[in-house]
């Protein structure tokens, strides 16, 4: 269920970077840079921002410690600013969706995040380090250098292009580095940025842990990652970008990493525990957290490592207390069944590591308090059951597989940039919904054909997510908009062939959006 | 809070030799100076491991002449490894030895957070049976893309066509940087001479080139890959690690002489 309201507000973020022990070895100085911050919007409600950025470590990437947190902290001042009171009115009528405070038109903030941050900060982040250069230049020469024609010019031709002098000696590319944003509104939440870093959602009561968004492996290869120092940087954000409902009664946390965490764990199993294990991090401890983040790299990667961690839906413990006795009957009735129920229950073992490690998280969620660093500009938090209730009905995109998860985001990701064509899209797979309907294909045989057929699996994922009870939520949850949810929904319609499902519910019905819609701010 | 109970875990990098054990090995003492390059590289690789404690530098050989066949099957940690000599005779099996590697570069038994693999194939013929299957096989692992991929041609009547197909195209052979011209590692001007590049087949003309390339290839490249930095997709002129700089004496031809003339 959509907040008909604001949702609670994020109750602790914390963020940490630690230099790597390989680069501690090698007397070289820490390139990750991490910040959150809390912000209001337009209408004075809470926004949490979670940024994390690791600079490239190779030599040619000589000042990518100040890219790293120049990135982070120019990203977090442009949502800041495009979100927040300070928007002009001739933006906000030019309908930018940018500006509209935390507006219900969830297609425009998805294309914010995937297209109009990204051109802002790719363009703050260019003057900003020819600004730096300006500065404190290299060599003996400074004179003004023009972010802009070097950032039309190729990467490798940049990569190559000889030393010395001012103009040669300037490059975007000594400054590159990755970035990884998470916007939290009252609304909506969502992420984008470009690079290897990696986002893992933790539910609270033991409800799993499922990566969110990596590196789509086709953009970069082996060691290689997609750079803010790239021609073509604002369109690499898009496949890292995703917008997603905050729903009445969630309770979770957002863990952003670099990619030296995940590259520390042996397996994506561990790497779920260990994100579970560190979004339970209290607040107040962030000694724990940097003590972790060494360990981490200590006994794995050597890489610098960093995390910024947001906990969503949890009230203070003080607070807690005195709102055991506000759960309305009507919330409790509308408690769903826990997560792993009906016949996705221990389909996929792997992600049980995750859900134990998760169970320290519901664990912990209570004894949360609002972050140190951000105390005396918490917003207060609104109404809260202090009894976490346990995730919405269905199967939760937890317990797909991390691979299929990935390619199925993709997949609803192209779909969903261009929602015109999702209907003629899903028409030319008339055989396969036919054949899902008809029994004569297996869902979850198209599901283990992702990697050639991702839109199959998409189908045999919506077909499945209708039985026991229908719903369409795992698509939800992995960033399915609502045209598309209203395509999957016509897909199927009861008859003949498929008595024994009915129609799908209303609010996943083909009536426009799915979703109710948020009121205005 | 105690740390949870996850397995963290360096990262292994696996090195693989691809060596030629065709009956023209036996001539001149190619073999004999291969065996013993590499092994005398193994205690220089077992400290360039040591100094990198975050990888988990594993080797392996594939020998081939009239087939091809795994002579160290295992992925052996470099300070455990003791090399047993290689013997020559037959053809030269190329294609199925790159059909071996390929089989073991698969996810799994591919581990998930390995480092880019180091493959370094060693010729002094040409191959006599399907390279290009197996070239091909190779290729479309994404280990095997995400690879380091090296030849060294023993001598002049290697196939210096096949081992740049193996290696992958020089990235330096066009536009951008003079041809043979690779940024070392170092962040300073490429010391190459032009026609040398590790992107280029290696020529060991003689038993002491030989052991530099064999030297080079498994200590500072097996350094750089151990340690890889993150850098920017698309700049083509890294290949999949920054290289470092090649041997010395391989930039000056007038070190390269040697007992053997091959």
């Amino acid at each position: 269920m959509v907040s008909s309201g604001a949702s609670p507000a994020p109750t602790a973020a914390l963020h940490c970077s630690r230099i790597g022990a390989a680069h501690r070895r090698q007397g070289r100085p820490c390139q990750d840079f991490s910040l959150s911050h809390r912000c209001h919007n337009a209408a004075g409600e809470p926004v949490l921002v979670l940024a994390v950025a690791d600079g490239h470590g190779g030599a040619r990437y000589r000042r990518s410690e100040r890219g790293s947190r120049l990135a982070c902290e120019l990203a977090i001042a442009e949502v800041e600013r495009a979100m927040g009171p300070r928007a002009t009115d001739e933006q906000r009528q030019a309908g930018q969706g940018a500006i509209a405070a935390d507006s219900a038109d969830l297609a425009h903030w998805r294309r914010w995040l995937a297209q109009e941050l990204p051109e802002a900060i790719h363009r703050l982040w260019l003057e900003a380090i020819a600004a730096d250069w300006e500065r404190d230049p290299e060599g003996a020469d400074p004179c003004r250098p023009d972010p802009y024609s070097l950032a039309t010019t190729s990467p490798a031709a940049v990569a190559e292009a000889p030393e010395g002098g001012c103009a040669e000696g300037f490059s975007p590319l000594s400054y590159g580095t990755t970035l990884g944003l998470v916007v939290i509104g009252p609304r909506w939440w969502g992420h984008t940025g470009l690079g290897d870093w990696d986002l893992v959602r933790v539910e609270a009561a033991g409800g799993g842990a499922s990566l969110i968004s990596e590196e789509p492996a086709e953009l970069a290869a082996g060691e290689a990652t997609c750079s803010l120092c790239q021609r073509q940087a604002a369109r690499l954000f898009a496949p890292r970008s995703g917008l997603y409902p905050r729903r009445e009664g969630e309770a979770f946390a957002l863990v952003l990493s670099s990619d030296g965490i995940r590259k520390s764990c042996a397996t994506d199993a561990d790497f779920l525990a260990l994100a579970a294990h560190l979004a339970a991090t209290p607040a107040g401890e962030s000694e724990l957290l940097e003590s972790a983040l060494d360990q981490i790299s200590r006994e794995g990667s050597g890489d610098d490592v960093s995390v910024a961690i947001a906990q969503l839906g949890v009230a203070p413990p003080d607070r807690a207390q005195n709102q055991d006795r506000q759960i309305q009957p009507s919330q409790a009735a509308a408690a769903p069944e826990p997560p792993g129920s009906g016949h996705w229950r221990g389909r996929y073992p792997v992600l049980l590591l995750a859900l134990g490690a998760a169970v320290a998280l519901g664990l912990a969620l209570p004894r949360l308090v609002p972050s140190s660093r951000f105390t005396d500009q918490d917003p207060p938090a609104a109404p809260t059951p202090a009894t976490i209730p346990p995730p919405t009905p269905g199967p939760s995109p937890a317990e797909l597989p991390l691979e299929l998860q990935a390619r199925l985001r993709r997949s609803i990701a192209q779909l969903c940039a261009s929602p015109a064509s999702i209907r003629a899209s899903l028409k030319q797979r008339k055989s396969q919904s036919a054949g899902l309907a008809t029994g004569r294909l297996q869902a979850r045989q198209l599901q283990r054909n992702a990697a050639t057929d991702p839109l199959g699996a998409l189908l045999g994922t919506a077909f499945l997510a209708r039985e026991p009870q229908p719903t369409l939520r795992p698509l939800q949850a992995l960033g399915a908009c609502p045209e598309l949810e209203a395509a999957l929904a016509a897909t199927w319609p009861a008859g003949p062939a498929d008595r024994r499902m009915g129609p799908l519910p209303a609010h996943a019905g083909p009536a426009g959006s799915s979703r109710p819609t948020a009121p205005p701010p | 809070m105690p740390f949870p109970n996850v397995r963290l875990a360096n990262r292994p990098l696996h090195f693989i030799y691809l060596c030629d054990c065709s009956g023209s090995m036996a001539a001149q003492g190619k073999m004999q100076a291969l065996n013993q390059a590499i092994r005398q590289s193994l205690p220089g690789m077992a400290e360039v491991a040591r100094q990198n404690p975050e990888a988990r530098v594993l080797v392996r050989a594939v020998s081939f002449a009239d087939r091809a066949s795994w002579h160290i099957a295992q992925p052996t940690p470099v300070e455990q490894l003791q090399w047993v000599d290689l013997q020559a005779g037959g053809v030269t099996a190329m294609g199925e030895a790159l059909e071996l590697v390929a089989a073991e570069l698969r996810s799994p038994p591919m581990e998930e957070r390995a480092l880019p693999p180091v493959l370094v194939l060693i010729s002094d013929g040409q191959p006599t049976d399907d390279f290009e299957a197996g070239l091909r096989s190779l290729l479309r692992q994404p280990w095997a893309q995400k690879a380091v991929r090296l030849a060294i041609a023993m001598g002049h009547d290697a196939d210096l066509e096949v081992l740049q197909q193996f290696i992958g195209s020089d990235p330096g052979a066009g536009g951008g940087l003079p041809a043979g011209e690779v940024p070392g590692a170092s962040g300073q001007a490429p010391r190459h001479r032009p026609g040398k590049s590790p992107r280029r087949p290696l020529q060991a003309s003689n038993a002491t080139a030989l052991a530099q390339y064999i030297q080079w290839a498994s200590t500072a490249v097996v350094g750089a890959a151990s340690m890889p930095a993150s850098r920017v997709a698309g700049a083509t002129a890294d290949g999949n690690i920054p290289l470092p700089d090649l041997p010395p004496t391989v930039m000056d031809p007038t070190d390269d002489v040697g007992p053997l003339v091959w």
